[in-house]
C-alpha cells in the first residue's frame, strides 16, 4: 500500500510540471508568435504563427489522447464513467444538515456554504474531511456552521442566503451542478441559530429507489455540536 | 504542407475573430462576477492540507486583499476584451489572471477545474490576443475553434478509454437519468430525467446520438456548412443536458464561435437598408 500511495505521488507531482511546463510553453510560444508578427515579412511572422499553433495542438492533444488533466490544457473527462446502480457506495453520497435547538434537521441550501461551490465543497468532504482527525474535522465544521448561520441570518431579514459574486441572482453564472434554492423566506429557517451541524452518508439502489422514492439508507457520519 | 497552410492561413473576416474574443471574454467575465475568490483564499488553513498542486497556479492561501485585486484587474481586462480598449494588452492579462484565478472555485480538492467556465478563457485570450485586426488572423479563430470542438472529441475520447463503446447504451443512459434524477440536492429541474429513464428506447436514441455527435464535431472544422447542422444541434444538446441531468458546461456555449457572424452582420444590415425597386424605364 505504500509503495502504492508513493507511485500515485510520483505520478501527481509529474503529472503537475508537465502540466505547468505546457502552458508555460504555450505562453512562451504566444510571446514568439507576438514578436514574429510585427516583422515586415510574411514567412518570419507565419514561423511565429506555426509555433504557436503546433505549441497548441501539442498541448492539448497530449491532454486529450493522455485523457490527463493538464489544467488549463483540459482532458475533457465529461461522464466518461458508466453510473453505478449502487449510489452512495463508492463515491460516497455526502448531505450536509443543520439542526435548530428544537432538534429539527434542515437540508443546507447550497448557497450558504459560499465562499465554496457546495460540490467541491462535498467533493473535498469525500476525499478528506472523513479522515481528517477529530480537531481539525471540528475546526472546519465550525467555520462551515458559522457560515451558514450567517446565511439563515441573511435569510431570515429578507435577504438572499448567498453573498458571492457581484451579479443579481437570476444572472450568476450556475455552478457545474444546478442546486435548489431551499431557503427562501424567512419562514423557511427557525428564528434562533443553529446549534449542530450532522454530515450524513445515504446510499440506495437506483432501481428501487425509481419504484419507491423513501428506499434511501442514512448514516450519520460525523456531528458538531456548538457549545 | 499545403493543406496545413490552406487550412490554417486561409481569409477570414476580421470581425468574426472580434466577436470570438468578445464572446470569450464575456463568457469568463459572467463567471468572474459570480464568484468570490478572495472568501476562498480566507477559509482555514485545514481546508487547504490537502491540495499538493496549488503551486503551479500560485495560490498561496490566506491573502484574500490580494486575491480580490486579482480578481478586480481580471475583471477591467475583460471588460476592455469585450469593449475592444488595448484589446491585446487586456487578453493576455486576462488570461494570465484567470490561469491563477480559475483553479479558486476547486481548488481546496482538486487544482483541475474543467467544466467550471474558466477551462478555456486562459489560453484562448492568450491566442486572441495575437489577433492583428486583418484578414490574416483566420489562424487565431481557427485555434480557438479547435479548443471548443476538443471539448467534445476529448469527452468521447475518456468515454471510449474508460467505459467502452458501450458507453451509449440505452440501458447505461437510464442509469445516468436515474441517478441525476434521484440526486435530490441537485435538482432544479424535475420532470425530463424521469421521464425519459421510464422510456428505454429514448435513453437508447440519446446515447447513441451523444456518441455520434461528440466524434463527429471535429468536421465542423473542415466542412464549413456542417455547422448550419452541428451547432445547433449541440446547443440543444447541453439545453438538454441542463433540463435532463442538471448539468451546466458554461465552456460549451461557446460553440457560437463557429457561426459566420460576418455574414449575420451583412444580412441584418440588407434588412435594415433594403434596396429600392429599379425605377422602370
Amino acid at each position: 500500500m505504500g509503495r502504492l500511495d508513493h507511485g500515485r505521488g510520483r505520478e501527481a507531482v509529474l503529472t503537475d510540471l508537465v502540466a505547468a511546463a505546457s502552458y508555460a510553453g504555450v505562453v512562451a510560444a504566444a510571446g514568439y508568435a507576438a514578436w514574429t508578427g510585427r516583422s515586415a515579412e510574411i514567412d518570419r511572422r507565419r514561423r511565429g504563427r506555426q509555433v504557436m499553433i503546433g505549441g497548441v495542438l501539442a498541448t492539448t492533444l497530449l491532454a486529450g489522447l493522455s485523457q490527463r488533466d493538464l489544467w488549463p490544457l483540459s482532458s475533457w473527462s465529461l461522464m466518461t464513467r458508466a453510473p453505478r446502480r449502487d449510489m452512495g457506495v463508492n463515491p460516497v453520497y455526502l448531505r450536509l444538515v443543520a439542526v435548530d435547538s428544537a432538534g429539527a434537521e434542515y437540508t443546507v441550501d447550497y448557497r450558504a456554504v459560499e465562499p465554496f461551490a457546495i460540490e467541491e465543497l462535498m467533493a473535498w468532504m469525500r476525499a478528506q474531511f472523513v479522515s481528517l482527525p477529530r480537531a481539525e474535522q471540528d475546526t472546519a465544521a465550525r467555520y462551515l456552521l458559522g457560515r451558514v448561520n450567517a446565511a439563515r441570518a441573511r435569510v431570515r431579514e429578507g435577504r438572499s442566503a448567498g453573498t458571492a459574486g457581484v451579479l443579481p441572482g437570476a444572472l450568476r453564472a450556475p455552478f457545474h451542478q444546478l442546486h435548489q434554492r431551499r431557503w427562501r423566506e424567512s419562514t423557511d429557517l427557525p428564528a434562533t441559530p443553529f446549534v449542530t451541524l450532522r454530515l450524513y452518508g445515504e446510499t440506495w439502489d437506483l432501481e428501487e429507489r425509481a419504484r419507491d422514492s423513501t428506499r434511501v439508507t442514512r448514516q450519520l457520519l460525523y456531528q458538531l455540536q456548538a457549545p | 504542407m499545403k493543406a496545413w497552410n490552406d487550412f490554417w492561413f486561409a481569409p477570414e473576416p476580421s470581425f468574426n475573430v472580434r466577436v470570438a474574443r468578445i464572446l470569450v471574454a464575456l463568457q469568463a467575465l459572467w463567471i468572474c462576477l459570480s464568484r468570490d475568490y478572495a472568501s476562498v483564499a480566507a477559509v482555514p488553513g485545514v481546508f487547504w492540507r490537502a491540495n499538493v498542486s496549488r503551486w503551479r497556479f500560485l495560490i498561496v492561501p490566506g491573502h484574500p486583499g490580494i486575491e480580490q485585486a486579482l480578481q478586480v484587474v481580471a475583471v477591467v481586462a475583460l471588460v476592455g476584451a469585450v469593449v475592444g480598449v488595448a484589446p491585446r494588452l487586456c487578453c493576455v492579462v486576462a488570461a494570465l489572471l484567470l490561469y491563477h484565478l480559475g483553479p479558486m472555485e476547486t481548488a481546496i480538492w482538486t487544482t483541475a477545474p474543467e467544466a467550471r467556465g474558466l477551462t478555456l478563457a486562459p489560453t484562448a485570450l492568450l491566442i486572441l490576443a495575437l489577433a492583428s485586426g486583418d484578414d490574416e488572423d483566420g489562424w487565431v479563430l481557427r485555434i480557438v475553434q479547435v479548443l471548443v470542438v476538443e471539448i467534445y472529441l476529448f469527452s468521447a475520447i475518456g468515454k471510449l478509454e474508460r467505459t467502452g463503446i458501450a458507453w451509449g447504451s440505452a440501458e447505461r443512459m437510464r442509469m445516468w437519468m436515474l441517478w441525476f434524477a434521484q440526486d435530490d440536492q441537485s435538482l432544479v429541474f424535475t420532470r425530463v430525467g424521469p421521464w425519459l429513464a421510464r422510456h428505454l428506447w429514448v435513453c437508447g436514441v440519446l446515447g447513441a446520438a451523444t456518441v455520434a455527435m461528440e466524434w463527429v464535431m471535429p468536421v465542423m472544422l473542415f466542412w464549413k456548412r456542417s455547422r448550419l447542422v452541428l451547432v445547433p444541434v449541440a446547443l440543444a444538446f447541453h439545453v438538454g443536458v441542463l433540463v435532463a441531468m442538471n448539468i451546466h458546461v458554461p465552456e460549451a456555449w461557446l460553440i457560437i464561435v463557429f457561426v459566420d457572424w460576418d455574414s449575420v452582420r451583412t444580412r441584418l444590415r440588407r434588412r435594415a437598408t433594403p434596396i429600392a425597386d429599379p425605377v422602370p424605364a
